[in-house]
């Protein structure tokens, strides 16, 4: 199957390509690395590298909003623009009001 | 021990594959599963299984990308309002008992079944040489129908709000939203089952953030292994129902999930 939208965004495909994938990998080859930790018996090190991964989880799907905005930068479509920058400040905005 | 961690692995397996499925992050499966089969109180189940929900949302960017359906414009817009939804169910987690959540969690998969049932033979396309396809509609191919199809979006502001309760929802029930995204778009919007799938998965990694962020924070999500394990499983099932993906037609898809959705119902509505 292939959509119009995907011929269209070059931008899109290449953070997939780039960073979607690779991000996936090391998410995968983590979660297996931590879970063999805990197995293992140390489990605060184990610990330590899943949290390392949630971030990792919590980073990515950003990424593709992030990608959406330099693509639709790049069209010069101002509404989404503003549309993809709210999105981000408002991920911040929960992150951090949550942290502080 | 280890068969909790094998029913996790399992169930988030079984999230993943429906991910790839269906566009959905499997928090609709994951909560009753560690809900109810491995004895996590609603609060924990609905951390560890927004890190499933991560995992699927994820997983996505390993779909091979000449068979990515993805509507950018379509997932901003309505990121804004789910994003909006997510944010302000986190802010406010504690104000209702586990029992109110469970009750929110059964309503929730009865309406959504109701309405997968209702609607399961609309398909959204139009014929190839439509030209008004407005600010959100798309062209794809039908697998289907073995040949381009198009489609175009209806009712926005109900998207929106739809969208914005699904937000809520993600961060009080522990759904990445997608279950309630995936009916709308198909049953309400005019938007084809695979293309509301694939929006869907881009979506829900957004709108589970703040749940994610505020359950890390009050400390239901403490049980990392499990959550690891359990992600670990949805990476996996992701990758398998992605390859089972065009086997599977999309009226059963529906009706499948109608029957699952409605069993979770009557677990939270009547079995507790």
């Amino acid at each position: 199957m292939t959509s119009e939208h995907e011929t269209r965004s070059g931008v899109q495909a290449w953070v997939q390509v780039h960073l979607g994938r690779p991000g996936y990998v090391v998410a995968f080859a983590g979660l297996c690395m931590g879970t063999l930790v805990y197995f293992a018996g140390s489990r605060a090190a184990a610990s330590g590298v899943l949290a390392v991964v949630f971030g990792l989880l919590v980073a990515l799907p950003v990424v593709n909003v992030i990608a959406i905005l330099i693509e639709e930068v790049r069209r010069r479509d101002w509404p989404f623009v503003v549309a993809a920058v709210v999105v981000i400040g408002l991920i911040a905005y929960g992150v951090f009001d949550r942290i502080n | 021990m280890i068969s909790s961690d094998v029913f996790a692995l399992l169930g988030g397996a079984g999230a993943g594959f429906l991910g790839a499925l269906v566009g959905i992050g499997g928090g609709v499966f994951l909560v009753p599963l560690l809900d109810g089969l491995l004895g996590l109180s609603f609060s924990e189940a609905r951390g560890v299984s927004l890190i499933g929900v991560l995992g699927t949302s994820s997983s996505a960017a390993m779909a091979p990308t000449g068979r990515r359906l993805v509507n950018p414009r379509l997932a901003i817009v309505l990121l804004l309002f789910s994003v909006t939804g997510a944010t302000l169910g986190a802010r406010f987690l504690g104000l209702f008992t586990e029992r109110t959540y469970e009750v929110m969690f059964g309503v929730t998969t009865a309406i959504v079944a109701a309405l997968m049932l209702s609607r399961r033979n609309i398909r959204n396309v139009l014929p190839a040489g439509t030209t008004d396809l407005g600010m959100f509609g798309g062209r794809m191919h039908d697998d289907d129908q073995a040949c381009e199809v198009t489609y175009r979006l209806k009712r926005l502001p109900v998207a929106a709000g739809v969208s914005f309760v699904a937000g809520v929802l993600a961060s009080f029930i522990g759904v990445g939203g997608g279950i309630i995204i995936v009916p709308m778009l198909n049953a309400l919007c005019g938007i084809p089952m695979r293309v509301a799938a694939a929006t869907s998965v881009l979506m829900i990694g957004v709108t589970a953030i703040p749940g994610v962020v505020a359950s890390w924070h009050n400390g239901s999500l403490s049980d990392y292994h499990l959550a690891g394990i359990t992600c670990l499983g949805a990476l996996a099932g992701f990758q398998v129902g992605l390859r089972l993906c065009p086997y599977f037609p999309v009226k059963w898809l529906k009706v499948g999930m109608a029957a699952l959705l409605a069993a979770v119902s009557a677990q939270y509505l009547f079995l507790r």
